[in-house]
């Protein structure tokens, strides 16, 4: 039976393990929006099964990504029924990406704060291109704004990404953040 | 791993995010990926890049920066949140969340702990929560839509097939106006939508209609609503429970029941129900056929007669011919499936009605009616045990024309009843042999009326030129207490 206040402290623990649970669905479901509907559904899950949640016996984080993967199996499985035009990765490679990522668990949070420091070293131009394309629907819908084509926007933004990338692993390298 | 190996591991991952990934690609990805941890741990690292921007970079919330007190109660429940505090003060992105840009879910969280709602996705109007999964003869709507809370649908025709995150299908058939309220709610305004939530995720998904709401038990359903206002909802399957606004009262369907509501204060509801097939005309609510209703012929205070007609009567073959009007309020229906002169029925094609005189205006609670027919002849005609009527009241002593009754000759129409729609048949097999329908009002009671009128209808199969009459076999009238 869930009280105000285990509510109260689920929710507390939801909030702080959104993002990990989000860019776990993103790491398989590459599409935003995607994404986007998989987070709901998977709050909407957690939420409904918040009683089934031992705090005492594992991590809250490991629990939620557990229910997001079986949401992104469904996901797939309904995809592949309906023809869906991007590629899927075999579940083979997929289960052992997710393998990975559970082994490295404390190694993708460190990444992730070491990316807000790398993303204050953009330039100005650079942190709009980034905007534009993850604030907006779409790379396509972004191009018209940032008086580009889609082509010209996404090579911008893979340049980026490689330079973000590349500065999160020497940050983290060096020491990260702490 | 050398750079050459890590920049070909970038580019495929580029192409992987961009949703590019040609068949030749993906081979060569996932020869990598299954070659060892360090190309794994790579490619993730690049993904996370990606998503740690999606992440950060997510649009903003109209509904908190519109709504101070949202933003004060997520605040409070920030203040009790130890976590989030401690990630806050030493991860930039976390507090920038909360002083501008949005995360939906923790909005909706936070809020949803300080109204003490059940279900914390009802928030953000810029969320999708539907998709269109198909489209035909609609003009702005093409599969793979994208619908956020919000989003209303109009249709002037064609179908449009609707999937929820949550797991609901949704079917519009136009002419229809449809609007999505929250990830698990819809309003119909008007028009016809079936909804298929078979999964437990589904359960709970709800359609709102101007007088109800029809909340989801895993089921199959199909709720509609007339341009007048008057509604229903027929279970296909499953359970549904509906709510009528302004009424504490709840009703559960089942499969092959239906619910009805007519428009107006009194709240009218329709209520059919699918028989044991035994002539002890068992329902899942209804009562069977009675004997101490106002009208019962036993308590002398009612009259019943015909109106237009003629019923049945074929000289040559008196085992078809119908039994008289007194066989409606004798207490008791049919004691068989095809029992003609137990039953009331009018000649094929006629029109007419059943009249009841009550003697005087008295307040009506409820209306049943009774029907059961399965063709000796042929099993799978049920066609005979559709109820198809329309039902008025009158005050006075001196009733109006009641062969052509119309509001505007004075008749008050007090309910349309009209089972095969229904029951959704679509062929004679699908009836169901036996049927009973429940006319009362949520507030209050039906009117105070003298007269009675049963306006019939002939039932006819789709792919029949036949007009067929219903075999009633009881009606009862009960005066509120």
């Amino acid at each position: 039976m869930s009280s105000p206040e285990s509510d109260e402290r689920f929710v507390a623990l939801l909030l702080a393990n959104q993002n990990r649970i989000f860019r776990f669905l993103v790491t398989l479901v590459p599409c935003r929006a995607d994404a986007e509907d998989l987070l709901q559904q998977t709050c909407l899950t957690l939420w409904q099964n918040r009683e089934k949640f031992d705090a005492a016996a594992g991590k809250f984080a490991s629990w939620a990504c557990a229910i997001a993967h079986n949401q992104v199996r469904n996901f797939r499985r309904r995809e592949a029924t309906r023809n869906a035009a991007h590629v899927q990765l075999s579940e083979d490679v997929v289960e052992s990406l997710m393998a990975t990522r559970s082994a490295h668990g404390s190694l993708m949070d460190e990444w992730h704060r070491a990316l807000a420091h790398c993303l204050e070293r953009l330039t100005p131009q650079q942190r709009l291109v980034v905007d534009e394309c993850y604030g907006g629907a779409s790379i396509k819908a972004a191009a018209p704004d940032a008086g580009r084509t889609p082509n010209a926007l996404y090579k911008v933004l893979r340049h980026v990404r490689g330079l973000l990338h590349d500065c999160i692993q020497k940050t983290v390298n060096e020491g990260g953040l702490a | 791993m050398n750079p050459s190996d890590a920049d070909e591991l970038r580019a495929l991952a580029e192409a992987y995010v961009a949703g590019e990934l040609s068949a030749g690609q993906k081979a060569e990805l996932e020869n990598r990926l299954r070659t060892g941890e360090e190309a794994r741990l790579c490619f993730l690292a690049f993904l996370e890049v990606h998503a740690g921007l999606a992440w950060e970079f997510r649009g903003g919330n109209a509904a908190l920066r519109e709504h101070p007190e949202a933003r004060e109660m997520l605040r409070r429940a920030c203040n009790v949140d130890a976590g989030l505090r401690t990630m806050a003060a030493k991860d930039a992105p976390v507090r920038r969340f909360w002083s501008g840009r949005w995360m939906p879910l923790a909005a909706a969280a936070a809020i949803v702990m300080a109204l003490g709602l059940s279900a914390f996705w009802l928030m953000s109007s810029r969320d999708t929560v539907a998709r269109v999964a198909s489209a035909e003869s609609a003009a702005d709507m093409k599969s793979g839509d994208r619908l956020a809370i919000g989003r209303r649908i109009e249709l002037s025709g064609g179908k449009v097939v609707i999937e929820f995150n949550c797991g609901a299908v949704t079917t519009l058939t136009g002419p229809c106006v449809f609007e999505i309220e929250s990830a698990t709610q819809a309003l119909l305004q008007r028009g016809h939508v079936h909804t298929l939530a078979a999964r437990p995720e589904a359960k709970g998904f709800t359609i709102r209609t101007p007088r109800s709401r029809v909340v989801d038990l895993g089921t199959e359903f199909v709720t509609a609503v007339a341009d007048d206002g008057h509604s229903r909802v027929d279970v296909n399957s499953g359970e549904v429970v509906v709510h009528l606004s302004g009424s504490d009262a709840s009703h559960r369907l089942r499969q092959g029941e239906m619910l009805a509501v007519e428009p107006g204060d009194r709240q009218v509801t329709v209520r059919i129900e699918r028989g044991d097939g035994t002539p002890a005309f068992r329902f899942p609510t209804i009562p069977p056929p009675s004997n101490t209703d106002y009208a019962d012929a036993s308590r002398g205070l009612a009259r019943v007669s015909l109106v237009g007609g003629p019923l049945r009567a074929i000289r040559s073959n008196p085992a078809f011919v119908s039994g008289g009007m007194d066989r409606l309020v004798d207490g008791r229906a049919q004691g068989s499936a095809d029992a003609p002169l137990e039953s009331v029925f009018f000649e094929d094609g006629a029109r007419g009605g059943f009249l009841f005189d009550l003697g005087q205006p008295i307040a009506i609670s409820k209306i049943n009616s009774y029907s059961w027919h399965v063709s000796v002849f042929r099993n799978e005609n049920h066609v005979r045990a559709t109820q198809k009527y329309t039902l008025w009241g009158f005050a006075g002593d001196d009733p109006p024309d009641a062969e052509r009754p119309s509001a505007a000759k004075g008749w008050e129409r007090i309910a349309r009843v009209n089972t095969d729609e229904f029951f959704e048949v679509s062929a004679p097999t699908m009836r169901p042999a036996q049927q009973g329908t429940s006319v009362s009002a949520q507030h209050g009671n039906l009117g105070r009326f003298r007269f009675l009128l049963f306006e019939v209808y002939p039932t006819r199969a789709a792919h029949d030129n036949d007009l067929d009459h219903t075999f009633y076999g009881e009606i009862d009238v009960y005066a509120e207490p």
